[in-house]
C-alpha cells in the first residue's frame, strides 16, 4: 500500500495547532510527575551506589563517597553471583521454558474450542494473574504449609515443608501458576492471526502437528512469541513476589536478585550497596531487552529479497 | 482411476440458533478425470463440500469415497489430494521454490528430487524464467502479483502429485482480463494431468467455460447435475434458469389457454412439442433467454409487443429491456439494430428455446 500523505503535511510541526507556550503547559505537569518519581530516584540510585551510605548508624548522617569500591565488592561477592545464577535458574525454568512454553501449550489446544470450556479455563488461568501478590502468596503459603497444608494433604505426605526442602522448584512453580495467564492470552491473540487456509494446506499435505507449528504457526507468531519472552523475561527477573513465600530462604537457597538487593539494602542497611546491585540489575535488563529487541528487528528487515517490478 | 463419490453427504454446524445445514444429504459421483464444477449462490454450501472431501471437515453423516475406498474418517494428509484455497495460502516465509517443494518436504524425500519435482511443476507454470522474463522461483509470495501467486499455488498442489485437484474459487482474486487467461491455462493444465478435479466457483460464465460437468447447488443441495450444455439449455427449475447465463432468463408468469400461453397480454406459442400435454390454465412460467428472441419493428404474430425502456450496450450487442403491458422483458438485438428510444418492438422468442416451468420445476 502506498504510504498516504499527511492530511495536513504542511504544519506538521504543530498538528495540534496548540502553540509552544500552551502546549508546554499542558504537557508540564506529566513530566513533573516523571521527574519526581522516575528521573530522581534513578538518578539518586545512581549517586548512592557511589557512596558508603547507611540506613542507620553513622554513615547514615555522612556518607562518604567512595567511587566504585560497592562496584568491585558487588562483583566479587560469591554471594551475588549465587543470587544471580538463582535468578538466571528462576527466569529459564519459570518464565522462558514455564509461562512461556504452557501458555502456549493451553493457547494451542484451546485455539478451536469455544463456549464454556474455553472461558472457564481462561476465567481460571486468568484469576491467578489479577489477584493481588499478597493474597496470592498468603494462598500459597497456606497450600505449601507444613501442618495443615493443602498439598500435603492432598499427596498425602504429612510433615513436608515444602517451601524449606525446594525452595526454588517452589517459587518457579508459583510463577509459573501466576503468569501463565499472559503468556496465554497473548499467544491466542497471536494464533487468531495465523491464516487457517496456511495451516490448512500443511495438513492437506499431511504435515504433522509439529510440522505445522514449525512451518506455519512459528513464522507467523515470531514476533509475538520475542515480545512475549522480552516481557516476561524482564517481569520475572524484576520480580519480588517469591520473598513473600520464601523469604530468600532456607539459607539463600531462593534468593534470587531482588530479594538480595532487599536483604542487602534494607535488612543489612547497606543502601549504598544494594544501589550499587541496582544498577548493575538494570544493566543486565538492558542487555536482555537490547538481545530481544535484535532478534525482533532481524525478522523485519532480515531476510527480505528486495522487490522486483513483476 | 479416481472416482469421487459422496453418499447422503450432511454437515451441520453447530452455531447458537440451532445449527446451519451446509450440506442437505447430498449424493453425487464425479467421475476419474473429470472436470467438475460446484456452482452456486454464496452461502450454498461450495466450500464445505471441498473440504469435507478434501478431509478438513468431518461429516456430520454420510459417506466420501474417493477412488475406491471409503475416505470419510481418512485424515486430509492421507487422502491423496491437493486443494487450492481463494487466497491461495502460500508460506509467506518461504520462497517460490520452497513452497512448491513443501509437499515433497512433508513426506521426506531426498533434496535432489525435491529440486527436480519443483522445477518441472514450475516449468510447466511458467515460473522458471526464458530469455524475457525473470524467473520467479527464488522470489517470496509478496514479491509476486496476484496472477503470479496463483500459478505458484497450482504448482504446489500438482508437486503433490494428487489424484484429486480441489479448486475453491482460484481465479476470483485475479482481475477480469487475468481471470480469461488463467481460465484458458486452467483448462489446458487440467487436460494435460488428467486429474479428477472438483472446481467451486459462483460464477456462472466460468463453470459453462471450464467444466465437462456442472452441479448447481442451493442451501446445501444440488438442484441441477449436468454438461454446460445442458444446464444452460434446459434448466430443470427457475433457480437454475435464473442463475444461469450472463443475462439473465426472462421468467415470466403466465397462463396456459387453448394451447398458447398468456403472458403480458401477450399469446405465445409454448416449447416445441409441448403444447397438447398443458393442462389448461395451469399456472406457469415461460422462461426465455434474452438472447433467443427475434425483434422487430414490424408487428410479428405470437409475439410481445413493448416499448423499448432502456437500451444497454454489450459490445457486440445491445440488451434492451421492453415494457409490455407493465412487464419487463429483456432481449439481446445485434448493435446493428438499436431501436430508437422508447420505440414499440415485436419480440418473438424462438419456440425451440424457451421453457416452461410449473411450480418451479421444468414442464417442457
Ligand atoms: N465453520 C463454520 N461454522 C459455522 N457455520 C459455517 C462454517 N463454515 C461454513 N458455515 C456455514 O455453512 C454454510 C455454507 O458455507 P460455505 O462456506 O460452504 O459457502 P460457500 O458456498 O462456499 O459460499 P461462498 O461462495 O460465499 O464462499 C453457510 O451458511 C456458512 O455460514
Ligand atoms: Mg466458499
Amino acid at each position: 500500500m502506498a504510504r498516504t500523505a499527511s492530511p495536513r503535511g504542511t504544519d506538521t510541526e504543530d498538528p495540534a495547532g496548540l502553540g509552544r507556550a500552551r502546549a508546554a503547559a499542558i504537557s508540564a505537569p506529566a513530566l513533573l510527575i516523571i521527574a519526581a518519581f522516575l528521573v530522581f530516584p534513578a538518578l539518586w540510585t545512581l549517586y548512592l551506589g557511589t557512596t558508603d551510605y547507611r540506613l542507620t548508624g553513622f554513615a547514615a548522617r555522612h556518607p562518604r563517597g567512595v567511587g566504585l569500591q560497592n562496584y568491585t565488592n558487588v562483583i566479587q561477592d560469591p554471594d551475588f553471583h549465587h543470587s544471580l545464577w538463582l535468578t538466571v535458574e528462576y527466569v529459564l525454568f519459570s518464565a522462558v521454558l514455564g509461562q512461556a512454553l504452557l501458555g502456549f501449550v493451553i493457547a494451542w489446544m484451546l485455539r478451536d474450542t469455544r463456549g464454556w470450556l474455553k472461558r472457564l479455563i481462561e476465567a481460571l488461568v486468568l484469576l491467578a494473574w489479577i489477584l493481588p501478590s499478597s493474597v496470592v502468596a498468603f494462598l500459597w503459603v497456606a497450600m505449601l504449609d507444613r501442618g495443615s497444608g493443602t498439598l500435603n494433604a492432598l499427596l498425602n505426605t504429612p510433615g513436608t515443608a515444602w517451601a524449606i526442602e525446594h525452595p526454588m522448584a517452589v517459587i518457579v512453580v508459583f510463577n509459573i501458576w501466576r503468569g501463565t495467564a499472559f503468556s496465554m492470552l497473548l499467544y491466542s491473540a497471536a494464533l487468531t492471526g495465523v491464516p487457517p487456509s496456511q495451516l490448512a494446506t500443511a495438513r492437506m499435505f499431511g504435515a504433522n502437528s509439529w510440522q505445522q507449528l514449525r512451518d506455519v504457526v512459528f513464522p507467523h507468531i515470531r514476533g509475538h512469541i520475542l515480545t512475549n519472552l522480552l516481557l516476561i523475561s524482564l517481569w520475572t527477573f524484576n520480580d519480588f513476589t517469591p520473598y513473600q513465600i520464601t523469604a530468600g530462604g532456607p539459607d539463600g537457597k531462593s534468593e534470587i536478585l531482588p530479594v538480595y538487593i532487599y536483604q542487602t539494602a534494607l535488612f543489612d542497611g547497606q543502601m549504598g550497596l544494594g544501589a550499587a546491585i541496582s544498577l548493575l540489575m538494570l544493566l543486565i535488563n538492558l542487555v536482555v531487552a537490547l538481545v530481544y529487541l535484535r532478534l525482533l528487528r532481524e525478522r523485519r528487515g532480515g531476510r527480505k529479497p528486495e522487490r522486483v517490478a513483476p | 482411476m479416481t472416482q469421487i463419490r459422496t453418499a447422503d453427504l450432511t454437515k451441520t454446524f453447530a452455531d447458537a440458533g440451532g445449527g446451519v445445514t451446509a450440506l442437505d444429504a447430498l449424493t453425487l459421483t464425479i467421475e476419474d478425470g473429470e472436470f467438475f464444477a460446484l456452482l452456486g449462490p454464496s452461502g450454498c454450501g461450495k466450500t464445505t463440500l471441498l473440504r469435507t472431501l478434501a478431509g478438513l471437515e468431518t461429516p456430520s453423516s454420510g459417506a466420501v469415497y474417493i477412488g475406491e475406498a471409503d475416505m470419510t474418517r481418512t485424515p486430509a494428509g492421507k487422502r491423496g489430494v491437493a486443494m487450492v484455497f481463494q487466497d491461495y495460502a502460500l508460506f509467506p516465509h518461504m520462497t517460490v521454490t520452497e513452497n512448491i517443494a513443501y509437499p515433497l518436504r512433508v513426506r521426506g524425500v531426498p533434496k535432489a528430487q525435491q529440486r527436480e519435482a519443483v522445477l518441472a511443476a514450475a516449468a510447466d507454470l511458467g515460473l522458471t524464467g526464458t530469455d524475457t522474463t525473470v524467473g520467479l522461483l527464488d522470489r517470496r509470495p509478496e514479491a509476486l502479483s496476484g496472477g503470479q501467486q496463483q500459478r505458484v499455488a497450482l504448482a504446489r498442489a500438482t508437486a503433490a502429485k494428487p489424484s484429486v485437484f480441489l479448486f475453491d474459487e482460484p481465479l476470483s482474486n485475479l482481475d477480469a482480463r487475468l481471470r480469461l487467461e488463467a481460465r484458458t491455462f486452467l483448462k489446458r493444465l487440467q487436460r494435460e494431468l488428467a486429474v479428477t478435479t472438483v472446481f467451486v466457483t459462483h460464477d456462472q460464465a466460468e463453470a459453462l467455460a471450464l467444466a465437462d460437468r456442472i452441479a448447481v447447488m442451493q442451501s446445501g443441495r444440488i438442484r441441477q447435475l449436468g454438461t454446460p450444455r445442458e444446464v444452460y439449455r434446459r434448466p430443470a427449475n427457475t433457480f437454475v434458469a435464473s442463475f444461469i447465463g450472463s443475462t439473465p432468463m426472462n421468467l415470466l408468469e403466465g397462463v396456459v389457454r387453448d394451447g398458447r400461453v398468456l403472458v403480458a397480454d401477450s399469446e405465445i406459442a409454448p416449447p416445441d412439442g409441448t403444447g397438447e400435454r398443458l393442462a389448461e390454465r395451469a399456472a406457469v412460467v415461460l422462461g426465455a433467454r434474452p438472447e433467443y428472441f427475434r425483434v422487430s419493428p414490424d408487428p410479428l404474430d405470437g409475439a410481445f409487443r413493448g416499448t423499448v425502456e432502456v437500451a444497454e450496450n454489450l459490445g457486440s450487442s445491445l440488451l434492451l429491456t421492453l415494457d409490455v403491458s407493465g412487464t419487463a422483458v429483456q432481449v439481446v438485438v445485434a448493435e446493428e439494430d438499436e431501436p430508437e428510444p422508447r420505440a414499440t418492438v415485436w419480440a418473438l422468442p424462438r419456440a425451440d428455446r424457451t421453457l416452461l416451468y410449473a411450480d418451479g420445476e421444468l414442464v417442457g
